[in-house]
C-alpha cells in the first residue's frame, strides 16, 4: 500500500515526502517550516513510536531524526526501520544533540545512518545533505 | 636400646667365646697329657707288677708251695687295671690263674680274653721267670685294661668342659646384668637427648647422680631448660612480631579500604559530572538550535507578518528557557559544592504564595485555587529560594495536569513550623517512584506535557532547599488520585 501510494505521488509529481521526528516542538516546526519552503511535504512525529505509526500511513523518502526522545528513541527506531523489509533503504539523517565520536560511530556504522548533523546545526548543511540524499547530487 | 646393649654385649660375647675356645683347646690338651701319662704310668706298673710277681711266683714255686703262688697271683690280680694274671707254661698251658675259667687251658688268652673282656682293651704282657732254677721257661701273663682309667678322664674332662661352659655363661650373665645397669642411664639420656633433638625441649633425663654419668645428665638438662628458654623468647618475639604484622596488615588493608573507597567515590562522582555534562550540553542544545534556526530561518525565508512574530517569541521563548536551564544548573553546582547560601528574612508564607502565583506561566485551562488561614504564617527563610521551590513545584504540577484541571495550594501554621501542600488532579505518582522524583534529571514515563522539556532539576533543587532549612518535603499519591507535594519547614525563631 505504500508503495502504491509513492507511486501514485512520482506519478502525479507530488512533493516529496520527508518525516521529521524529534520531541520539542519547536525543532519540528523550524524543521517543517524549512523543508516546505524548499518544495518537501512534511509530516512530523514527537517520538519512535509516533514515527512507526507515521510511516504505517505514508512512504516517506527520507527521515530526519533525533536520538534522545521519551518512549521509543532514534536509536530503536532506527533499527526497526533497518530491519524492515519495506523501510530498510529510507535514507536516515541524525539530528541530535548528542556529539561524542563513539554516538556518531553507532549510528553510521552499526544503525547504517547516511548522515550524522549535530545540534545546533547549520540550516543550509541539513538542506544540502537532504538534497543529495534525494537527488544523489553533492 | 637393644642396639646400644648389643656393642657391648657382642663385644663380652667375643671375647668370652675367644676365652673359652683357648680354655677349651688348653683343657682337651692338657687331658690329653694327662693321659699320656697315666698310661705310661699305668704301663709301668703293670710292668714293674709283672717283674715282682714273676720274681715271687718263681720263689713260691721253687719253694714248691703252690698254694702260696696261687695267693700272691690272686692278690697282685687285685691291683688297679689288672684283669687277670696267669702262669704259664712253655706249651702255654695254663699252669694256675686268677681266673678259674682258663685255668689248664692251652694258650686261651688270647681267645677268652678278646670274647670275655670284648668291652674292655685287654692288653696282655709276658712276664718270662728268669734267673730261677725251676722251671724258668714259665711266663707271667698279666693281663690289663686302660678302659676305667680312660672312662674316668673323659668324664672329667667333660666335667671340666661343661663347668667351663656353664661358667662362661654365668659370666656372660653377669656381665650383661653389669653392662645394662650401668648402660641405662645413658641409655635413658639417649632417648632424653633424642626427644630433644626431636624438638620437645620439655624433656628432662633423671639421671642426675653425682656421678661422671650424672653429670653428663645434668648438663643434657641444663642445655634443654636453656633450648626451653630461647625458644620460648624465640616464640615470644615471633608471636610479637605476627601481631605486629598483622595490625600493620590490617591497617594497609583498611587504608586500601579507604583508599578504594574513595577512589570509587572519585570514580562514580567523575562519572555523575560526566553524566551531568553531557545532560546538560544535549538540554542547552535544543534551545540554542531553536535560536539560531529560527533566527537564520526569519533572515533566508520570505515570511508573512504573523510568522515572523510567531518564531520571534519562539526565540525569545526558548532564550528564556536557556536562561531558566544555566540558572537551575547554576544552582545544582553550587547545591553539590556546598556553596548554596539562605538569605534569611522573617516574611508571611500566606503573602510569599500570593506573590508567587500570579507569575506563573499556567496555561488558560488549568486555575490555581489558594486556600490560606486567616492567621499569619511567620517564618524565617530565604525567601527567594522559598519562590523558586513553589514555582518548581507548580510548574512540575502543571505538566501532569489536564485540561480543566486545578492545583491547589494551602498553607498551614503551627507553633514551630509552617507546611505548605500544592495538591494536582494528575495521574498520581507510582509508588517506585515517588522517591525518585527528587532525583536529578528524573523524568516521569508519563509527562503529557505538550510544553518543551524542563531540565530535570527542578524537585531535586527543590529538595535541596527544604533540606537547607531543616525542612522536609514528602509526596502523598495514588494513581489516579492525583498528588499532594507538602513541605515542612521550621519557624527558625520567627517571632509569632
Amino acid at each position: 500500500m505504500n508503495e502504491k501510494t509513492s507511486r501514485i505521488g512520482e506519478e502525479e509529481n507530488r512533493p516529496p515526502l520527508l518525516l521529521v521526528v524529534d520531541d520539542d516542538p519547536s525543532v519540528r516546526e523550524l524543521l517543517t517550516v524549512n523543508l516546505e519552503a524548499r518544495g518537501y511535504a512534511v509530516v512530523s512525529a514527537s517520538n519512535g513510536a509516533d514515527a512507526l505509526d507515521r510511516l504505517k500511513n505514508a512512504m516517506p523518502e527520507l527521515i530526519i531524526l533525533d536520538i534522545m526522545m521519551p518512549e521509543m528513541d532514534g536509536l530503536e527506531f532506527s533499527k526497526i526501520v533497518r530491519d524492515h523489509q519495506a523501510w530498510g533503504g529510507i535514507p536516515i539523517i541524525m539530528l541530535t544533540a548528542k556529539n561524542t565520536d563513539r554516538d556518531k560511530m553507532i549510528c553510521l556504522d552499526i544503525l547504517d545512518a547516511d548522515e550524522y548533523i549535530t545540534k545546533p546545526f547549520e540550516i543550509a548543511h541539513l538542506m544540502a545533505a537532504v538534497e543529495r540524499l534525494l537527488h544523489g547530487n553533492a | 636400646m637393644r642396639n646400644n646393649l648389643s656393642y657391648t654385649t657382642k663385644l663380652l660375647m667375643g671375647l668370652s667365646l675367644i676365652s673359652m675356645a683357648v680354655l677349651t683347646i688348653l683343657m682337651i690338651d692338657r687331658f690329653t697329657m694327662i693321659r699320656k701319662l697315666s698310661e705310661e704310668r699305668a704301663t709301668n706298673n703293670i710292668s714293674t707288677l709283672g717283674v715282682i710277681l714273676s720274681e715271687e711266683i718263681a720263689d713260691d714255686l721253687g719253694d714248691g708251695d703252690m698254694a702260696q703262688a696261687r695267693k700272691t697271683l690272686r692278690l697282685a690280680a687285685a691291683q688297679a687295671h689288672v684283669v687277670f694274671i696267669s702262669c704259664v707254661d712253655p706249651h702255654g698251658l695254663v699252669m694256675f690263674s686268677s681266673d678259674p675259667a682258663v685255668e689248664n687251658k692251652t694258650n686261651p688268652h688270647r681267645d677268652s680274653a678278646d670274647i670275655r673282656r670284648a668291652e674292655e682293651d685287654v692288653f696282655i704282657q709276658s712276664f718270662p721267670m728268669n734267673g730261677r732254677p725251676v722251671r724258668s721257661s714259665n711266663t707271667i701273663q698279666i693281663g690289663f685294661s686302660l678302659l676305667s682309667m680312660r672312662r674316668f678322664l673323659t668324664a672329667t674332662l667333660r666335667r671340666s668342659l661343661l663347668i667351663n661352659i656353664l661358667g662362661f655363661v654365668a659370666i656372660f650373665a653377669v656381665a650383661g646384668t653389669i653392662a645394662n645397669i650401668l648402660l641405662r642411664p645413658l641409655v635413658e639420656m639417649k632417648s632424653v637427648s633424642g626427644r630433644i633433638a626431636q624438638g620437645d625441649f620439655s624433656a628432662r633425663t633423671k639421671t642426675t647422680s653425682p656421678d661422671l654419668i650424672g653429670a653428663l645428665g645434668r648438663s643434657l638438662n641444663d642445655m634443654a631448660t636453656r633450648l626451653d628458654q630461647m625458644t620460648h623468647h624465640l616464640q615470644d618475639k615471633i608471636a610479637a612480631a605476627t601481631r605486629e604484622l598483622a595490625l600493620s596488615n590490617s591497617d594497609l588493608a583498611r587504608q586500601q579500604a579507604e583508599l578504594e573507597e574513595s577512589n570509587r567515590k572519585l570514580t562514580e562522582l567523575d562519572r555523575a559530572k560526566t553524566e551531568f555534562v553531557s545532560i546538560v550540553s544535549h538540554e542547552l542544545q535544543t534551545p540554542l538550535t531553536n535560536i539560531i534556526g529560527f533566527a537564520q530561518t526569519i533572515q533566508k525565508l520570505q515570511l508573512p507578518k504573523e510568522k515572523i512574530e510567531r518564531y520571534l517569541k519562539i526565540i525569545e521563548f526558548e532564550g528564556r528557557r536557556l536562561a531558566a536551564l544555566i540558572e537551575d544548573y547554576l544552582d545544582v553546582s553550587k547545591i553539590e559544592m556546598g556553596s548554596f547560601e539562605l538569605r534569611r528574612t522573617e516574611f508571611d508564607m500566606r503573602d510569599l504564595i500570593k506573590e508567587t502565583v500570579p507569575v506563573i506561566d499556567v496555561p488558560p485551562d488549568i486555575t490555581i485555587p489558594t486556600a490560606l488561614p486567616a492567621q499569619p504564617c511567620p517564618l524565617v527563610a530565604d525567601k527567594d529560594r522559598l519562590k523558586q521551590v513553589i514555582v518548581n513545584v507548580l510548574s512540575n504540577a502543571i505538566r501532569y495536569t489536564g485540561p480543566g484541571g486545578a492545583i491547589t495550594i494551602r498553607c498551614e501554621d503551627f507553633s514551630d513550623r509552617v507546611l505548605v501542600h500544592i495538591q494536582d488532579q494528575g495521574p498520581g505518582i507510582p509508588a517506585d517512584d515517588q522517591k525518585r522524583v527528587f532525583e536529578k534529571f528524573f523524568r516521569r514515563a508519563d509527562d503529557i506535557s505538550k510544553k518543551s522539556r524542563g531540565s530535570g532539576l527542578g524537585l531535586y533543587i527543590v529538595k535541596n532547599i527544604i533540606e537547607l532549612h531543616h525542612g522536609s518535603v514528602w509526596i502523598d499519591s495514588a494513581p489516579g488520585e492525583g498528588s499532594t507535594f507538602s513541605f515542612s519547614l521550621p519557624k527558625e525563631g520567627a517571632q509569632p
